[in-house]
């Protein structure tokens, strides 16, 4: 008798512009693990990782696109089936910030209807080459109404946190889809969160 | 195997191992797989206080090379392991079976009968390696490490070479909590208390207590296991073969349990005569699953006078099986005995709903009842007399073909027998049977167990209740019980998820392509371009790829003047595969890549087309074709061929589509002209030159992939002042291509306006003023008024009507149904339209 290993699946996308560090947050969140060689992903990688959230085993499937601009139009395919989506910028790229807003239009676009979505400023790190203040970052957020967070993936800073966080964000839409009572309390918890971006979540 | 192979082969396996790591034994197998017998070399190997076998696939027998042996399976000597020899069970004589922990159990063959001898040495040396680890209860098993967590990194040869498809996530996590088992198990001692007796058809009457028999133990046993015989032999019983349970025993027994605990039934199973009760403490019953029973008739028409009664369960990560039974009676039939005792173990079967498993699948077994085995010297009174039990002992029946035949209970053990023959006594008495029959004493009652750890604590039998002609025996035991201690199992259960999930992110398959990028540099129009893509499978698994799809939308992998060799295919590891990506702008494609390009910058090396080279079960690979295009007359619109002012060639492909895009005419035509000057040409050379050649056209289009068409192609894009390069078919060839390649058809006129009106020449021409445009009304009439001329030299060239139409109406209209075009071609090669044309030709 085959005991499933996990109670929720969960297809996460990392998508940005090429460079922001889609794959090494993903790196350093799968493997924990960090490599500043830059080798331009070519298509799609995915890895998976099980997460423990509220007593409940969450296996994470995190696809990881090409950012390169002649792949924009084929990566849109992958959006269909996504329950979360990090949009990745890099606070020491201008333009990596400015392409968010073409980011979320394609995500409107292409993407389920209610898909959580999360925008990550990487590489807080080299604060010596920032250019995109958080205060933007978390304008822009709050202009969407989407949760964001600084993040560096060499640093492990908030790598694992904001995973943690989406899949929370994913997993409450899944009790709120259930009539069950029990969840209500579940339902005011994701309130709570939305208006601070103090972290609250348990990932072990 | 003869000596000389075993030698070379024990050198071979040898050097799989290290050094301090001694290879005892190797024996060959072989196992089952599908329909398939497979070799599988065993090794028994040994490394400081510890041992374990190995199971090797061999690739190559005999093998000679390191590379010819894969390690399939590691098994630890340990307390879970267990092998069952017993040849003349299960589905094959020559069958044994290894069960490792719970869920692992190999099933292997031996090879052949003849090698009695080595298999003899095979199962003595585990037998005393098994002995040794229960004895010391500890061995480091820390060497086997680096040959166990090979599969994560290792190729395992049978996966890669796609024999067998990798372990399953959930697999390779059950896989290793077993594995780690010993990080979060300890052995926590458990009483069990085994009685039984032979009853002799006496209910329990109501002054009956059984405390003297089931509660002499100072601490209250955690398991009882009670097994009576002969609690109702009636006929009516037999005939129907009872398995409702005897509530009235079974009130009895627990009436009788150690006052000093709280007991509940677990499981009663009855057939007929024979009934086993176990009894847990209460507080045991979280720790106990799986629990299920069988039975066994044997003897005459087997309705279970004789035979077996046995109960499964899982306690905390052990497997515990007990057996009552009753064998067949009477002195002389020992054979018999033996037999019904073969029956029990070979069709006893637990089945829990998910498994079934027989008695010798458990770690612990307890085997009770009133076996009938007698004393062979029955006539001795001595032995009623004796008081020295170990002289008579030899003479037990049992003892003869347990001990001395190895007949049956062979790897079962018993504790030392210090009580009285408890049978066969007159009963109410302690007196021997004085009836006529004058039974002579015998041992009928036994406990036999089976399985490591395992102590016997007290073996005796209780004279007090004389109730019976039978007296009732009982074993005490400690059974070491394999518990999971639930803190150190939680932090191991997260670690291995960790693992598992890093084995699912290690064992995804992988292609390896040599570029992403592939340059086809300049393409020119019906030129051949062909480049080579290396995929290789280098990682461990097999790769299963296809090219797919972009989007949904779509149905096709690729634009459709891309061509790839292999669409999808399966790489084994190691493989590798040159994939062939060929280009050809044909007619068809002409215009479209014209389309795709319109937006590139020139000079710019642009990506044609992006494929998606999927993995199954894996990523996805990006391949980027780049190539640049060099516009031709050919997939240019008649407008824009009309408003070129110098050679095509000096014109850069954007220029190109701004004028083609110039629907509104701001570039003036040639007014003069009738047709494009590529047209023109192409016709003027074969009025002069083609109309007297014998199928200068043909159905079958013989010169569609002729190399000429190249040098036409570059003879009319250069404006080049040389004399055609090409053959009047080549130039009927390119005339066609021309019309082919226009981005809309010459013929503008819909299928269905055809269909009702191409058998009327007014009504063509109508549709020819009416529904197509000047320019291109022009052309279509030039064309015909030369097809006219071909058609007026018939004589010499053999070009009929039907031939001209047939090569030249799908060409011009591109409908799907052929025929009504081909009609309305006819109806102007059959009338005279020289004046018609005229006029439009006039048109401005």
């Amino acid at each position: 008798m085959a005991k499933k290993t996990y109670d929720l699946l969960f297809k996460l996308l990392l998508i940005g512009d090429s460079g922001v560090g889609k794959t090494c947050i993903l790196f350093r969140f799968s493997d924990d693990a960090f490599t500043s060689t830059f080798i331009s992903t070519i298509g799609i990688d995915f890895k998976i990782k099980t997460v423990e959230l509220r007593g409940k085993k969450i296996k994470l499937q995190i696809w990881d696109t090409a950012g390169q601009e002649r792949f924009h139009t084929i990566t849109t395919s992958y959006y269909r089936g996504a329950m979360g989506i990090m949009l990745v910028y890099d606070i020491t790229n201008e333009k990596s910030f400015e392409n968010i807003v073409k980011w979320l239009r394609n995500i409107d676009e292409h993407a389920n209807e209610d898909v959580e979505r999360m925008i990550l400023g990487n590489k807080c790190d080299m604060t010596d080459k920032r250019v995109v203040n958080k205060e933007r970052g978390e304008a822009i957020a709050r202009e969407y109404g989407i949760r964001f967070m600084e993040t560096s993936a060499k640093a492990n800073i908030n790598i694992e946190k904001a995973f943690c966080e989406l899949a929370e964000a994913i997993l409450d839409k899944t009790a709120d889809n259930d009539n069950n009572p029990e969840n209500q309390s579940i339902v005011v918890d994701r309130k709570a969160q939305d208006n601070s971006s103090v972290y609250k979540g348990c990932c072990a | 195997m003869n000596n000389v192979t075993k030698n070379s082969i024990l050198q071979t396996v040898e050097q799989k191992f290290r050094l301090g790591e001694v290879v005892l034994v190797i024996f060959e197998a072989y196992q089952i797989v599908g329909v398939e017998h497979q070799n599988r070399l065993l090794a028994i190997v040994k490394s400081g206080n510890s041992s374990a076998l190995f199971a090797f696939n061999v690739s190559n027998y005999p093998p000679v090379n390191l590379s010819d042996l894969h390690i399939e399976s590691v098994i630890p000597i340990n307390e879970t392991f267990l092998i069952d020899c017993s040849s003349g069970f299960g589905i094959s004589s020559y069958q044994f079976i290894i069960i490792s922990g719970n869920e692992q159990t190999l099933y292997y063959y031996y090879p052949d009968p003849e090698i009695f001898r080595s298999k003899e040495v095979f199962e003595r040396t585990l037998k005393k390696l098994i002995q040794e680890y229960s004895e010391e209860k500890h061995g480091d098993f820390q060497w086997l490490e680096a040959y166990k967590s090979s599969d994560l990194t290792d190729i395992d040869l049978n996966i890669a070479l796609n024999k067998f498809p990798p372990k399953n996530r959930e697999s390779k996590f059950r896989e290793e909590l077993e594995r780690r088992k010993p990080e979060y198990t300890i052995h926590e001692p458990y009483k069990i208390y085994c009685g039984t007796w032979n009853v002799n058809l006496n209910a329990p009457g109501e002054d009956l207590s059984l405390r003297e028999w089931l509660a002499t133990t100072e601490d209250a046993p955690d398991i009882y296991a009670i097994g009576l015989q002969e609690i109702d032999m009636s006929p009516e019983t037999i005939l129907r073969g009872e398995i409702r349970p005897d509530y009235n025993w079974i009130a009895k027994i627990m009436e009788g349990l150690h006052p000093a605990d709280q007991y509940e039934e677990l499981l009663t199973v009855r057939l007929v005569g024979m009934m086993l009760t176990i009894v847990i403490k209460k507080s045991l019953r979280g720790s106990i699953s799986k629990c299920c029973s069988s039975m066994v008739g044997t003897g005459t028409l087997k309705f279970g006078n004789k035979g077996g009664v046995g109960i499964s369960f899982q306690i905390n990560e052990t497997f515990m099986c007990f057996v009552n039974s009753h064998l067949a009676a009477h002195v002389q039939e020992f054979e018999r005995r033996n037999e019904d005792h073969d029956e029990i173990l070979r069709r006893m079967s637990f089945n829990d709903g998910f498994k079934s498993r027989n008695i010798l699948e458990h770690h612990q077994i307890f085997w009770i009842g009133d076996l009938n085995y007698r004393l062979t010297k029955t006539d001795d009174e001595g032995i009623r007399t004796f008081c020295d039990y170990e002289k008579i002992f030899y003479l037990d029946q049992l003892y003869i073909q347990r001990v001395q035949e190895k007949r049956v209970f062979r790897d079962f053990q018993e504790g030392k027998i210090n009580f009285r023959p408890t049978y066969k006594y007159d009963p109410g008495t302690d007196d021997w049977d004085s009836s006529e029959k004058n039974r002579a004493p015998a041992w009928c009652d036994r406990i036999f167990w089976k399985g490591a750890r395992i102590e016997q604590i007290a073996y005796e039998s209780v004279m007090q209740l004389r109730m019976s002609d039978h007296k009732p025996v009982y074993g005490v035991f400690i059974a070491y019980i394999l518990t999971r201690d639930e803190a150190k199992f939680k932090k191991v259960h997260e670690e291995v998820l960790k693992t598992v999930d890093k084995y699912e992110n290690d064992n995804q398959p992988q292609i390896t392509v040599a570029e992403t990028d592939i340059d086809f540099g300049m393409i020119r129009f019906h030129e051949h371009y062909s480049r080579e893509l290396l995929v290789a499978n280098n990682c461990h698994l097999p790769v299963d790829f296809e090219f797919i799809s972009k989007d949904d939308s779509s149905n096709g992998v690729c634009e459709d003047w891309i061509n790839i060799s292999h669409l999808k295919g399966e790489l084994i590891t190691g493989n590798s595969l040159s994939i062939r990506i060929d280009i050809f702008i044909d007619e068809k494609a002409a215009s479209k890549i014209i389309r795709r390009l319109r937006d590139s910058t020139p000079g710019e090396k642009v990506p044609l087309d992006i494929l998606v080279l999927h993995v199954k079960n894996g990523r996805d690979v990006f391949i980027t074709i780049f190539g640049e295009y060099q516009p031709s007359v050919f997939g240019l619109r008649l407008g824009t061929l009309m408003k070129l002012q110098k050679p095509l060639i000096e014109y850069t492909l954007q220029e190109l589509v701004s004028i083609d895009d110039d629907v509104n005419n701001t570039i003036p035509y040639h007014k003069d002209a009738k047709a494009p000057r590529e047209i023109w040409l192409l016709t003027d050379y074969l009025y002069r030159n083609g109309l007297l050649i014998p199928h200068l056209f043909t159905v079958q289009r013989k010169h569609k992939l002729s190399p000429r068409i190249c040098a036409i192609r570059d003879w009319l894009d250069e404006w080049s002042t040389e004399p055609f390069p090409g053959t009047p078919q080549t130039a009927g060839e390119a005339l066609l291509k021309i019309l082919e390649a226009l981005p809309e058809p010459l013929v503008t006129i819909t299928e269905h306006n055809l269909s009702i009106y191409a058998s009327y020449f007014d009504k063509c021409r109508e549709l020819v003023v009416n529904k197509m445009s000047l320019l291109n009304r022009k052309i279509f009439l030039y064309i015909l008024m030369f097809l006219k001329e071909i058609q007026k030299n018939y004589a010499n060239n053999g070009m009929d009507d039907r031939t001209i139409v047939k090569v030249f109406s799908h060409p011009m209209c591109r409908h799907q149904n052929d025929q009504h075009c081909q009609r309305f071609l006819l109806q102007f090669l059959a009338n005279d339209f020289k004046e018609f044309a005229k006029n439009e030709f006039a048109k401005q």
